[in-house]
């Protein structure tokens, strides 16, 4: 007999795909809205005891869907880092829908709404998907879903501008998951198998064996480039501020805090699962991933300085933060990953935070992005303003914020390294700078006095419970980071 | 208990900030006044008190807020300095309908200062230091031109900058960043000593010195008077603090002394005295004129720290409060020059000591005290500076001294003709009498009265400072 609480990450997947495909059949977009963001509430509530569960009872396990054993069955394998990001990923995931649903109501056409959330519930299931499968060709597929999906949130918003954009992300994310599929396919060549545990064996043996290396290292190559374009990677990001800027406040916020993060937590269960962080290392993957990771904290940081476009600086910033992720990977040490996955976490909190507080400043000015329009924007909601400060300073790396434990994190883990060391604490002290020369220009801008005064904007009530909750998430992520690591350091040694 | 008293001079000055933001109804000037005094008083409860107080936030690193005796020497100068800027800011302001968002970010500064003193670990003194940035670089903003915005932007530029090289040498010195100040380090590798340069060269950059000087110059003339007086008396000490902090209480002075580190220091502090003076000779505005003198003067508080000596640390903090005290001083005077006499050239301040007798008085004290004439304040830090260098008496030590005797008499050349000509603008010079009021001389005075006090009887000052 199972124990019940085993069942809950194949239930969260299944309530989300479910809620997804009766989605159609809501009345309107607001009974669509609510069951989706009850769904992901009730799936990270799940997630949480799930959780609590496995760290105090230093747990993990593998589910068999419909009790089929290893070569013919799918598997979800959970362990306390899995059940975390979960939780952290569909409540993120509610609170974005909830913090943008006024502009989300006036931008997608209302007899259209239902299917924008049928695509919501779909990345949400392949995020939780790309969490917890054992399997990578289920892994794949739900890639596939979800970049399909991400596509056509970017679309929701009808414009000329965002079907380019969405058109340009379909093509580069598409070369993306080839890519990553011929790797799976001559890894499945190599080893005749799809389950990681198997996988594991058969790699293991033949790396032993000092068998396969070179088409190991193009195999570990190709998943790594091919997940790397989805995720906005340095040199694959062209897609990506057009994207995210255009979309709807919403998927912004979806799109640059959690679809970007799933194909990197799968790629890491990979390397710990099927590889071994070590074994990368050995094949030099890691050195490529570093950087291109300090490139992206670079470039990423230099072309937002540039930018006027509220949303689109944000995007730019998100290509920095990804950067950070990918230096972390490619330090190649437990330290670096685990600073990697909690930025990870950090970055979901704080990016979503960020794209609201934008996103309803603009719709207070009507509309308009232009950080020069939003002038003294921040004056008319209080609350959006402190938002987008709180998160700008997380981003710089104030301590107390999530984003200063982050760097503390990355710094700790880069300290046995010798040249990399150097170079990624350098990184990490440039980039600070960087962020410092963005964010705080347009934090003024925001609080300024513009031409016009200050009439208070209408409350917004899903707004502010959203923003509140999400700034509380970044001061207990900056404040309690000690749990945090924890958990994620019993999740990383445990896969 | 402990908790609340050392938790009460950081919040108290940063909530009645928040709420003068907030409410605009209060009277901003008498307000600020009476919270700034009430900080001063809480300040010394809290030192009197005594105590430590430490919050985990992980397992490697945590705050801790401790009351010592060099904490409580730099919160007293630091009262002090805030003290007489906000009473000299109630004159100088009147009649301006922004003041209260002035008054407000004060008190913001004030606290987070307050923190930096009370802090008992580099990252907690990290964490006040960035919030002292964030809370001090809208008073540079104040005038709202664009001028003006682009030299906050400079100043918090560089802030930041020097802030992540500190950060960087946080990262790199691993445990010793989350050390309680005190505990010294019983060895150091070569990394260590990096990680202490990079500390020392990042808080430097608050204190001006040379390579990552450039903001003071820009962000002084454009803030207001009241602004630049803070800036240059107490918010640069607050990087000497940082130093003195890191040096004497976490790396240990006996093993940083001789290494590169060290020399790195003492030449870069040297090549600031004297580049610094230089500068403020050429310099024709008188408030760029004094910033470059800050510029200068807050080097020989470096070097005296690089001499990693005892002597030289007492020397150093006695320089801290002179120049203090000085600068502070100097500035609320340019502030005055510049609201009744309209001047901020040096050129237009031909015969201000007639205009403004008081003031110029005062002006004088300020600048005698600066070049380092006995019997004011000034002479004494300079001369056991030199004593300390000597005793220590490396070659670039004994090149410091050189450089400081070059450095006293531009001093001397960049503020004796303003003072003389303004007493003594030749035949034929009218003017009517229109001096500070009591609001802006009585900073003044006290200030004057603290240099020529200490000045003359400087055992008053604990010998084991």
């Amino acid at each position: 007999m199972l124990p019940i609480y085993q069942n809950i990450p194949f239930v969260c997947i299944f309530l989300c795909m479910v809620c997804g495909i009766t989605m159609p059949l809501q009345k309107n977009g607001r009974t669509a809205l609510w069951t989706a963001v009850a769904a992901c509430l009730t799936v990270s509530l799940l997630c949480c005891c799930l959780t609590l569960i496995l760290y105090t009872g230093e747990e993990s396990f593998v589910y068999q869907m419909g009790h089929f054993p290893a070569p013919w069955g799918n598997e979800l394998y959970v362990g306390p880092l899995e059940a975390m990001l979960g939780m952290t990923f569909s409540a993120v995931m509610a609170l974005s829908l909830l913090g943008g649903r006024r502009t989300l109501m006036e931008d997608v056409l209302p007899p259209k709404q239902p299917f924008y959330f049928t695509m919501m519930c779909m990345i949400m299931a392949s995020l939780l998907a790309l969490s917890f499968t054992n399997d990578v060709f289920t892994g794949y597929v739900f890639i596939e879903i979800s970049t399909l999906a991400a596509c056509a949130i970017v679309m929701a918003r009808d414009t000329e501008k965002t079907i380019a954009a969405t058109i340009r992300y379909l093509v580069i994310s598409l070369l993306g998951s080839g890519l990553f599929l011929i790797g799976l396919a001559m890894l499945y060549c190599i080893t005749g198998h799809l389950l990681m545990p198997q996988l594991r064996q058969k790699v293991f043996m033949l790396l032993v064996m000092n068998r396969y290396r070179v088409p190991f290292t193009v195999v570990v190559g190709l998943l790594t480039i091919g997940m790397g374009i989805k995720s906005a990677m340095f040199p694959f990001y062209a897609w990506l501020p057009q994207a995210h800027g255009g979309a709807t406040t919403s998927s912004s916020a979806v799109l640059s805090g959690l679809v970007l993060k799933g194909y990197i937590v799968f790629l890491l269960r990979i390397f710990y699962r099927v590889f071994t962080i070590q074994e990368i290392r050995a094949l030099n993957i890691t050195n490529v991933m570093f950087a291109f990771g300090v490139a992206g904290m670079m470039v990423g940081s230099l072309m937002a300085i540039r930018e006027e476009h509220i949303k689109r600086m944000l995007a730019y910033s998100s290509i920095a933060q990804i950067g950070y992720i990918f230096m972390g990977l490619g330090l190649g040490t437990d330290g670096g990953v685990q600073a990697a996955v909690f930025q990870i976490m950090v970055h979901a909190v704080t990016k979503p935070l960020l794209f609201l507080c934008a996103g309803r400043l603009s719709e207070i000015r009507g509309h308009e992005k232009s950080l020069y329009r939003l002038r003294g924007a921040a004056r008319q909601d209080k609350l959006a303003g402190i938002g987008f400060t709180l998160g700008g300073l997380s981003m710089i790396g104030i301590p107390l914020l999530g984003g200063f434990a982050a760097k503390a994190f990355f710094a700790a883990g880069a300290l046995t390294m010798g040249v990399k060391m150097w170079v990624a604490l350098l990184a990490l002290a440039a980039s600070s700078v960087l962020n410092a020369l963005y964010y705080i220009p347009a934090i003024l801008a925001l609080w300024s006095r513009g031409e016009q005064d200050p009439s208070p904007a209408a409350p917004d009530r899903g707004f502010m419970t959203s923003a509140s909750a999400l700034m509380a998430g970044v001061l207990a992520l900056g404040t309690m980071a000690g749990p945090v690591i924890a958990v994620i350091r019993m999740g990383l040694s445990m896969l | 208990m402990t908790n609340i008293l050392l938790w009460l001079p950081i919040l108290l000055p940063m909530l009645a900030g928040v709420l003068l933001i907030v409410r605009p109804g209060l009277r901003p000037g008498r307000t600020s006044c009476c919270l700034s005094l009430l900080t001063a008083a809480a300040t010394a409860a809290a030192f009197l008190h005594g105590g430590v107080q430490r919050i985990d936030i992980t397992g490697e690193f945590w705050l801790i807020l401790t009351a010592d005796r060099l904490g409580f020497f730099f919160a007293a100068v630091i009262c002090g300095a805030f003290l007489c800027a906000m009473v000299y800011a109630t004159e100088y302001f009147r009649g301006d309908g922004r003041r209260r968002l002035f008054f407000a970010f004060c008190l913001l500064t004030q606290g987070a200062m307050i923190g930096l003193c009370l802090s008992g670990n580099l990252l907690t003194f990290y964490l006040f230091y960035e919030l002292m940035s964030l809370a001090s670089f809208p008073m540079v903003l104040y005038d709202g031109t664009e001028e003006a915005r682009a030299a906050a932007m400079k100043y918090f530029g560089f802030s930041v900058f020097g802030a992540a090289l500190v950060l960087m040498g946080m990262m790199l010195s691993g445990p010793l960043a989350a050390a309680r100040f005190g505990d010294l380090a019983k060895e150091l590798s070569v990394r260590s000593i990096w990680a202490f340069l990079l500390i020392a060269v990042g808080f430097s950059c608050k204190a001006g010195m040379m390579p990552l000087s450039n903001w003071l110059p820009t962000a002084h003339p454009v803030a207001p008077a009241p602004a630049s007086a803070l800036l240059s008396g107490v918010i640069t000490k607050a990087g000497v603090l940082g130093i003195v902090r890191a040096a004497y209480f976490v790396f240990n002075p006996a093993l940083v002394s001789g290494t590169f580190a060290q020399t790195v220091l003492l030449w870069l502090s040297v090549a600031t005295v004297f580049t610094g003076s230089m500068l403020a000779y050429k310099e024709k505005g008188l408030k760029k004129r004094l910033a470059y003198s800050s510029v200068s003067q807050l080097s020989y508080v470096i070097f005296g720290l690089a001499l990693m000596t005892p002597e030289g640390l007492s020397a150093a903090l006695l320089q801290v409060l002179f120049h203090a005290c000085a600068k502070v001083g100097l500035f609320l005077c340019a502030g005055a020059y510049i609201h009744y006499a309209e001047a901020t050239t040096v050129d237009q301040l031909l015969g201000v000591g007639r205009r403004m007798p008081k003031v110029t008085a005062a002006f004088t004290v300020f600048a005698l005290s600066l070049i380092g004439l006995p019997p004011f304040g000034g002479f004494v830090s300079k001369w056991q500076l030199c004593t300390a260098a000597f005793a220590q008496g490396s070659v670039p030590a004994q090149m410091g001294v050189i450089v400081l005797m070059i450095s006293a008499l531009l001093t001397a050349g960049y503020l004796l003709p303003i003072v003389s000509r303004g007493w003594f603008p030749g035949y034929g010079f009218t003017c009517e009498v229109r001096d500070g009021g009591k609001a802006m001389t009585l900073p003044l005075l006290a200030l004057c009265a603290v240099i020529v006090l200490l000045g003359l009887l400087p055992g008053l000052l604990p010998a084991a400072l």
